[in-house]
């Protein structure tokens, strides 16, 4: 009678375990068509065209990759994605996703659809990269040479997790986009995609930011640019600073250490945002006779590159202010933060707060050292 | 459920036991009579038919009255002895000299025979038993009792190193098959008045010797009292190893776990013996049995004492964690591929995604056919002569291994997984048993509810490891623990200056195994 109940009590229990295990089923790998990557574009009629990139693999001793791209359409991003089965057989599978690049067409209408689905969807991550094409449609992307890897959204998601020694692109992951539409007092941002012509074939190269304000795209920045917008929302971690026109020639600074301090500072007139940024580099390239590494030519050159970097990011404020008028340093979130009952008073209206804001930006660079060289290379004949 | 078992058992042996009552008090006459003839007739007729009988009739030349004779078995006596102890004092020396009193017999114990061990036996039944395992009787005409004569002697293995459990450091002495043998190595180890050594005799045909061995005044005289009760239960008609008996004592019948301990070292017993365990030596088994066993013991290994406390450690703590992996590489990894693919990082999932192309069997499929093959592989090699051995690791590695992946019908990493978890299953080899139901218990889980099911059914592993009990001491001792002198000798092994105590719940009663030093600094 014991062991009876016994053996009943741990059906139930196991059976408990099989009931409420949730929607987890046994799936081999080889049945899966892993994406490695994502183009979404718009369709005819409205409709969504989805472009994964599907990592094909070859079995055997020498296995290799290589990638292959089907275009399906579907009234949803949902419904196109299940439309593939009726192309390629496999079901899609997302959780090794790397890369969304998304059309500037899309991009303009609004991005909040395709946040949603990838946030939403069980199988996909939120940590894949996020991409803006800035060509006509996202999937020629895909259409480009890869170079170091034989998938190009792998290659795309190397270039940008190397970005943090070039700092030319934003590197920004699905969550973090998300937070950053639906955050009060900051815009987001995505890095911008685009194919050129390297050695006569095409292929794809990110450098640039799309500005978003809300979910919708308003333009692009350059490579510059986006350096200095990395400098201002402290994200950037690495990279060259070309000190250019200083007696006649120039002098790379590579950056080993940027921090930036925000503070706004409201008296009567308005809202100053004070910004300070504290540079740590070194001296990686010498254009030409002008001795940078003495004493005197480094303080030139500390002065020089100083006032040239607070002239610039000043200057790339202001055009970000008059131009996009999209806040995506997110000085309101700052405000925020610092003087909570200021941001109620100026959070309704925090568009037009944002393009009158002024600015005060002081550079502070310091010089470590002149890497393996303590003198300049001397040009004798 | 294991009190209903026990009680069919005991039905059974007492039903053989009686019946053999009955055939022999047909045959058997109870009483020796006066008569020198007719004892030897009765006796001969007990052992009629067994040609390996022999029996002697001989008389001293100066007193006539002195008529005796021996009776032995062949093969079971030294026959060197009879002859020097036995017959030549009997023939040769005037006896009529010698012998002054009255009573013979008595005469000849003392005076005559040159035996370390005679004695007087009246019962016919216990006459046979000794004649049986190799003591010689003598008889003398006009006496109703016998002179037992301890002449045992056969060929025996000689002291050799244990095969299970070899090691590079410390005694390479073994265990043989012959009890007595097996005594001494102990006793030579413990040599206190304190080691005690009971001798019991199991099985109603076999007869086998089995000695209780402890030390008096460590041991739980609870536990010790519950083995002797146990030890009586036992009515079986015969007792060719241990392992009978280790089965017929055990708590938890029907768990793969070994609840009575074994091994083959007798350095290991003393260890034993002084940590409060009882040991049981069988004779005709090289493997004496201990009780209490813990599982901590599986993973204990004589050298981890011999050898530098970190060496030791490391050793045993690689074997527990060796026999964890063993059980759980297989459904882990089946779980992790066919459940959670997103928890692997991309390129191990392209190369197992590449290495899985073309395999026509699902993996768990392959995992439950590659561990069978596995386990066939291991008993064929343990079972075959030494020199077909190596052709059964050729096939097992060559055409199995490596073909099969050639062939696409099995994937390059099920061989991997399986063979690394064949080869974590041979570190901790006393738990081999459960750790092939294990494998393919939790391999089952994981097939059908992946890591969920796997961790199901580890959690019912441990439940079931803590709900057993061998003689009262819970199975984990010492796991859950690495702090008190309990767990100091489990994951890792303590340095000796640090295992001032015994195990507490099995030597309760003396737990100061050495007085500690405050400053140990010399």
């Amino acid at each position: 009678m014991k062991t009876g109940k016994i053996i009943l009590f741990a059906f139930f229990i196991s059976l408990n375990s099989v009931l409420f295990s949730s929607c987890w089923n046994y799936r081999e790998i080889d049945d899966m068509a892993i994406v490695s990557g994502v183009a979404i574009d718009k369709g005819i009629n409205n409709r969504y065209a989805i472009t994964p990139e599907i990592v094909q693999i070859a079995g055997g001793r020498e296995h290799k990759q290589s990638s292959e791209t089907v275009t399906i359409e579907g009234k949803s991003i949902f419904d196109a994605v299940r439309n593939e089965i009726s192309v390629t057989g496999k079901k899609l599978y997302w959780s090794h996703t790397k890369v969304v690049i998304v059309s500037q067409e899309i991009a303009r209408e609004g991005l909040n659809k395709v946040v949603d689905w990838y946030a939403r969807d069980a199988e996909a991550r939120e940590d894949v990269h996020f991409l803006i094409s800035k060509d006509e449609s996202a999937k020629e992307i895909f259409e480009g040479y890869a170079v170091t890897d034989d998938v190009i959204s792998y290659e795309l998601s190397q270039m940008l997790d190397n970005q943090k020694s070039l700092s030319k692109a934003p590197k920004v992951d699905l969550w973090d986009f998300a937070n950053c539409i639906s955050g009060e007092g900051i815009s987001a941002v995505a890095p911008a995609i685009s194919l050129k012509k390297v050695d006569g074939k095409e292929k794809a190269q990110i450098e640039g930011t799309a500005i978003f304000k809300k979910d919708k795209l308003l333009g692009f920045i350059d490579g510059e640019d986006t350096q200095a917008m990395l400098f201002i929302k402290n994200e950037v971690k690495g990279g060259v600073i070309v000190c250019d026109e200083i007696e006649k020639t120039f002098v790379s600074l590579e950056i080993f250490k940027s921090k930036t301090k925000i503070k706004p500072i409201c008296n009567g007139k308005g809202i100053t945002m004070g910004i300070t940024i504290e540079l740590d580099t070194a001296i990686d390239e010498v254009g030409d006779t002008f001795d940078p590494i003495e004493e005197e030519g480094r303080k030139k050159l500390k002065e020089h590159c100083e006032g040239m970097l607070n002239e610039r990011f000043t200057k790339f404020i202001k055009k970000i202010q008059s131009e996009y008028g999209a806040d995506i340093f997110g000085f309101g979130a700052k405000i925020r933060e610092d003087n909570p009952s200021l941001w109620k008073a100026i959070s309704k209206n925090w568009g037009e707060e944002f393009k009158n804001l002024k600015i005060n930006v002081s550079t502070k660079l310091r010089i470590r050292n002149s890497a393996q060289m303590s003198k300049i290379l001397e040009v004798e004949d | 459920m294991g009190d209903i078992m026990f009680r069919k058992k005991k039905k059974n042996s007492s039903e053989n036991g009686s019946l053999c009552k009955e055939n022999n008090s047909v045959v058997k006459i109870k009483e020796l009579g006066k008569s020198l003839e007719d004892n030897v007739n009765q006796l001969k007729a007990i052992f009629s038919n067994d040609e390996a009988l022999i029996i002697r009739y001989f008389q001293n030349k100066y007193l006539k009255t002195a008529k005796c004779c021996v009776i032995y078995f062949e093969g079971m006596v030294d026959e060197g002895l009879i002859n020097e102890d036995i017959i030549h004092p009997i023939l040769k020396d005037d006896l009529s000299a010698d012998i002054s009193g009255s009573n013979l017999l008595e005469e000849i114990q003392h005076k005559v025979l040159v035996s370390s061990c005679v004695s007087v036996e009246k019962n016919i039944d216990d006459i046979v038993n000794s004649v049986i395992s190799g003591n010689t009787i003598f008889l003398l005409d006009g006496y109703d009792r016998v002179l037992l004569v301890r002449t045992k002697g056969w060929q025996a293995r000689t002291i050799s190193e244990p095969e299970s459990e070899r090691t590079v450091r410390g005694p390479k002495e073994g265990f043989t098959e012959s009890i007595m043998v097996n005594i001494s190595l102990i006793r030579r180890r413990i040599k206190t008045p304190e080691l005690k050594m009971k001798f019991r005799q199991i099985g109603e045909r076999s007869h086998t010797r089995v000695c209780l061995c402890y030390i008096d005044d460590i041991v739980s005289k609870d536990i010790l009292a519950e083995l002797e009760r146990r030890l009586d239960e036992i009515k079986i008609d015969a007792v060719l190893d241990s392992g009978y008996i280790q089965e017929l004592i055990r708590d938890a019948p029907f768990s793969p776990f070994d609840t009575v301990g074994h091994t083959e070292r007798p350095d290991v017993i003393a260890s034993k013996l002084l940590e409060g365990r009882i040991a049981i030596v069988v004779d005709g088994s090289p493997f004496v049995l201990t009780v209490p066993f813990v599982l901590a013991e599986t993973a204990q290994s004589a050298e981890d004492y011999y050898n530098n406390y970190l060496l030791g450690s490391f050793n045993r703590f690689i074997r527990s964690a060796a026999t964890i992996a063993a059980i759980s590489v297989p459904a882990i990894y089946l779980a992790v591929v066919t459940y959670h693919q997103e928890m692997l990082p991309t390129p191990v999932l392209l190369s197992l995604s590449a290495a899985l192309q073309d395999v026509p069997f699902p993996t768990a499929v392959s995992f439950f056919i590659m561990l069978l093959i596995f386990d066939i592989l291991r008993e064929a090699g343990a079972r075959m002569p030494l020199a077909v051995g190596q052709a059964v690791n050729i096939v097992g590695a060559l055409v199995l291994g490596e073909a099969a992946v050639e062939a696409n019908l099995v994937s390059a990493p099920v061989v991997v997984v399986t063979a690394l978890s064949g080869i974590l299953t041979l570190m901790n080899i006393k738990l081999l048993g459960p750790m092939i139901f294990l494998r393919f218990f939790l391999l089952f889980d994981a097939a059908i509810l992946g890591i969920y099911g796997f961790i199901f059914g580890f959690f019912l592993l441990i439940l079931h490891l803590s709900s057993i009990r061998s003689f009262g001491v819970p199975y984990m001792l010492g796991i859950t623990t690495a702090k008190n002198h309990n767990g100091q000798d489990v994951w890792i092994r303590a340095p000796w200056w640090s295992m001032t105590l015994r195990p507490k719940i099995i030597a309760a009663r003396n737990l100061v195994r050495q007085t500690a030093r405050r400053n140990r600094r010399w």
